[in-house]
């Protein structure tokens, strides 16, 4: 939603709109997962990672980060896109 | 205990109830409609309608629910812990039936072990002497529980002495398993005559197959009239082995055979009716719904006779001959295990420990006690059947009553208080000596553990806590200084090629501890690992169910009779000894040995090779903890084998001034993988240690607590 508003109030081209929002949103869910892993101590997504099969607990926090972003950029270029509608 | 161990507690409750398939799908059927034909749900029922007769344990029970209840229903989604999600489901509402499962749940992991069938097969196939020789009621020597020469009561009533009638025929159906035989424990207590601080000292350490969550969880519950600390079961109100400013408890296993086997007689394929004597009853049939997530629910229709569930028909486990067998087990009958724990928690002295006692039936237990002022004592209690010379030992007739089970007066248990000798102790070993008048028989009996303790114990003088920790973690391995010597001797003369040399001059040079460092220990516990399966081949590869020999028997065997047709190997065609056998199993040994050291850098020390290991629940791998460094084994003190051992150590200190107590176990409180104290305690577990138990007198009195819960009641 937040992506959306923004990329609405502030016209871009498509790609960039999404970049924008992607990086957003990205960098959003890294620092907040990263926060909470430090502090547990990194317990939990080292357990998580085991179980999904991934090298290592810092994967887990990228791929959140990239899942965010992606909702971000999506939420972005909806937000443009329905601005040119309009 | 929700707060922290929701998950756990409900899955326990599903397993016991036999309800797994609901979260699991299709691969735990047959774990599901076991529990369902042994009657889980019918002995929780029964249970708690006994025990909630009383009005004062029904509140107790009804308050554990809602307390439970009122956590579930303020907790949001999100916040559920973490299997929930995994597995997709939600919590269900807990209720006092639930706490009956749980103790069922207890029962049914200490007392469901029996060989009454096995027994069958090997009479039938082997002949009574063999049996004798291979599963004696009593072995030799025993270092009994109890031991009061002459000292018992003159039995107020006793069976004809007439040697029951044994049956005459084969049991050809896949049977049930049993409890794991070493699901047993440590207990003792000294009296103030052997302390250097002349507080008697009381000891427990349970031994349970080790997981994640772990199976206890440790409180103090502080109230009007009660301020108890000690270890709980997650699903049951109350401490069930601790301590309050008073007295202290612990229990061990009772082995004694609590399941009974009957041939039953249906009229037709109906299964509507029964024979007994001389009569056509009506069969009460039981409907099982079992749920099965992403299919339909299997029903499961289960007989119930005058005995109890028709475990074994044509749609479990069935055999090609139509025989049918119902199950008498003591935890079906009405019990009120529940009151006794809530009256030891608030018992004052050794004779409202002996009130509390007098309401528990089931799953039989040695109590050890000891109080402030002084006194020990040992009670080994349970509501057992009074039986004739090896009644019950083997199937018995369903078609007649005159198997129904009478009961031993709780007067008459095998008891004592404030020994001569100034300890009591038991670790699952006989309970009683010879004199004792009744008739006593159990699928088997430790015979190491206890001999240990108790020769450590009548040597020791000014006994301390630091003395009874070490007790606890004793590695001494009874077994191998009793059976060692023997196996080398076999060797003699034996050309050795460079592995076999090197396993038999560690072996010879060992101090008989399995420490974490021993390599001997290694080459010992392969050797027999190898050599028991070896001599009782005929065992192993019987097509009809058969029981297999204690290890004390089986190495007083090859002491005493290496020519035993047993030892012969049936799929040679040679005829071997002992020697033979002995010779062959450690060769492999060495051979396996070598290639497990070069596998592992050369490190064959025992608790490298032994692995402990403890899983979650789920068995989901990182989950759990793998590897542990602890030593110990099977029928040794320290009884850490690779999945299990002492799931609890608790010592305590009766000090009048101030009751001290240590405990520790392998996990932590909480059941969240992903919290620093799902598994914190492990290491120090596995070093030996312990942490002192702050035992607060009142809400103020807090030394370094990290947390408190005062729960306010609310005012209906």
């Amino acid at each position: 939603m937040a992506s959306a508003i923004g990329g609405a109030l502030i016209q871009q081209r498509g790609i960039s709109a999404y970049a924008a929002g992607f990086l957003a949103i990205g960098i959003l869910w890294f620092v907040q997962a990263y926060l909470v892993d430090q502090a547990n101590h990194s317990i939990l997504s080292t357990r998580i990672a085991a179980l999904l099969s991934l090298p290592s607990s810092m994967m887990l926090i990228l791929i959140t980060a990239v899942l965010g972003g992606v909702c971000g950029g999506l939420g972005a270029l909806t937000g443009t896109l329905a601005k040119k509608v309009f | 205990m929700a707060r922290d161990r929701l998950w756990q507690m409900e899955f326990q409750t599903m397993a016991a109830a036999g309800r797994l398939s609901e979260i699991l799908g299709p691969v735990t059927l047959d774990f599901d409609r076991t529990a369902r034909r042994k009657g889980m749900i019918y002995a929780a029922e029964n249970a708690v309608h006994q025990t909630m007769q009383d009005s004062l344990m029904r509140e107790v029970f009804e308050a554990y629910s809602d307390g439970i209840n009122s956590y579930i229903k303020s907790l949001p989604s999100q916040d559920l812990p973490l299997e929930y999600k995994l597995l997709n489901y939600q919590p269900e509402l807990w209720t006092p039936l639930k706490t009956g499962l749980l103790l069922k749940y207890m029962a049914n992991t200490l007392n469901f072990s029996e060989r009454d069938l096995e027994n069958t097969n090997a009479l039938k196939l082997f002949g009574h002497d063999i049996l004798d020789l291979v599963y004696p009621d009593l072995e030799n020597p025993v270092d009994p529980v109890v031991d009061n020469p002459n000292g018992w009561k003159h039995p107020s009533n006793q069976p004809a002495l007439a040697i029951n009638e044994a049956p005459n025929e084969l049991v050809r159906r896949k049977l049930v398993p049993e409890a794991n035989p070493y699901n047993g424990s440590n207990n003792w207590a000294v009296g103030p005559g052997k302390t250097a601080s002349g507080h008697a000292i009381l000891c427990n350490d349970p031994h349970l197959g080790l997981s994640l969550p772990s199976i206890w969880y440790v409180m103090q519950l502080h109230a009007p009239g009660v301020n108890v600390l000690g270890a709980c079961l997650l699903g049951s109100p109350n401490v069930i082995i601790g301590f309050n400013d008073s007295i202290a408890w612990g229990v061990t296993n009772a082995q004694r055979d609590l399941v009974d086997w009957y041939k039953i007689k249906f009229r037709d394929n109906t299964k509507s009716e029964y024979l007994l004597d001389s009569q056509w009853v009506q069969s009460e049939p039981r409907i099982e719904a079992i749920g099965i997530r992403g299919q339909d629910p299997l029903i499961d229709t289960v007989y119930y006779t005058h005995f109890g569930p028709v475990l074994f028909d044509d749609h479990f486990h069935p055999s090609s001959e139509k025989k049918y067998y119902a199950l008498r087990w003591i935890a079906h009958d009405p019990s009120e295990e529940a009151r006794t724990f809530y009256m030891l928690n608030r018992a004052r002295n050794y004779d409202d420990y002996m009130q509390a006692l007098n309401y528990y039936s089931s799953p039989a237990q040695n109590f050890a006690f000891a109080s402030t002022s002084g006194d020990i004592a040992m009670r080994v209690q349970g509501k057992y059947p009074l039986k004739k010379y090896e009644e019950g030992k083997y199937l018995l007739d369903g078609t007649t009553t005159i198997h129904d089970w009478t009961f031993i007066p709780n007067d008459e248990n095998v008891m004592y208080k404030n020994p001569n000798r100034e300890f009591v102790a038991s670790a699952n070993q006989y309970p009683a000596d010879s004199t004792y008048p009744y008739y006593i028989t159990a699928s088997s009996y430790e015979n190491y553990r206890n001999r240990r303790i108790n020769s450590v114990l009548r040597k020791m003088n000014g006994i301390t806590p630091q003395a009874m920790m070490a007790l606890q973690n004793d590695n001494f391995n009874l077994k191998a200084a009793e059976s060692l010597h023997t196996f080398l001797h076999a060797l003699d003369s034996l050309p050795l090629n460079a592995n076999e040399e090197a396993a038999f001059q560690s072996l010879a040079r060992w101090d008989y501890y399995n420490n974490v460092d021993s390599e001997a220990a290694s080459y010992y516990e392969r050797w027999w690992d190898i050599l028991y399966p070896m001599i009782w081949d005929e065992i192993k590869d019987s097509e009809v169910q058969l029981a297999w020999p204690t290890s004390f028997t089986t190495i007083k065997l090859i002491k005493e009779n290496p020519d035993f047709s047993f030892f012969d190997d049936q799929s040679t065609p040679e005829k071997e000894t002992a020697k033979e056998i002995l010779v062959r199993s450690f060769k492999k040994m060495a051979a396996e040995m070598a290639e497990w050291k070069e596998n592992h850098q050369g490190d064959v020390s025992w608790a490298t090779y032994k692995g402990t290991y403890i899983r979650h629940l789920l068995r989901i791998k990182p989950f759990g903890r793998y590897n542990i460094s602890i030593g110990g084994n099977h029928q040794i003190v320290n009884a850490t084998s690779a999945n299990h051992g002492p799931s609890w150590r608790m010592i305590v200190d009766l000090d009048p001034k101030g009751v001290k107590a240590y405990g520790v176990y392998p996990g932590g409180q909480s059941g969240n993988p992903g919290s620093p104290y799902y598994d914190n305690m492990i290491e120090l577990w596995a070093k030996g240690e312990y942490l002192s138990l702050s035992f607060m007198h009142s809400a103020d009195d807090m030394p370094n607590s990290g947390f408190k819960n005062v729960f306010v009641p609310i005012t209906k």
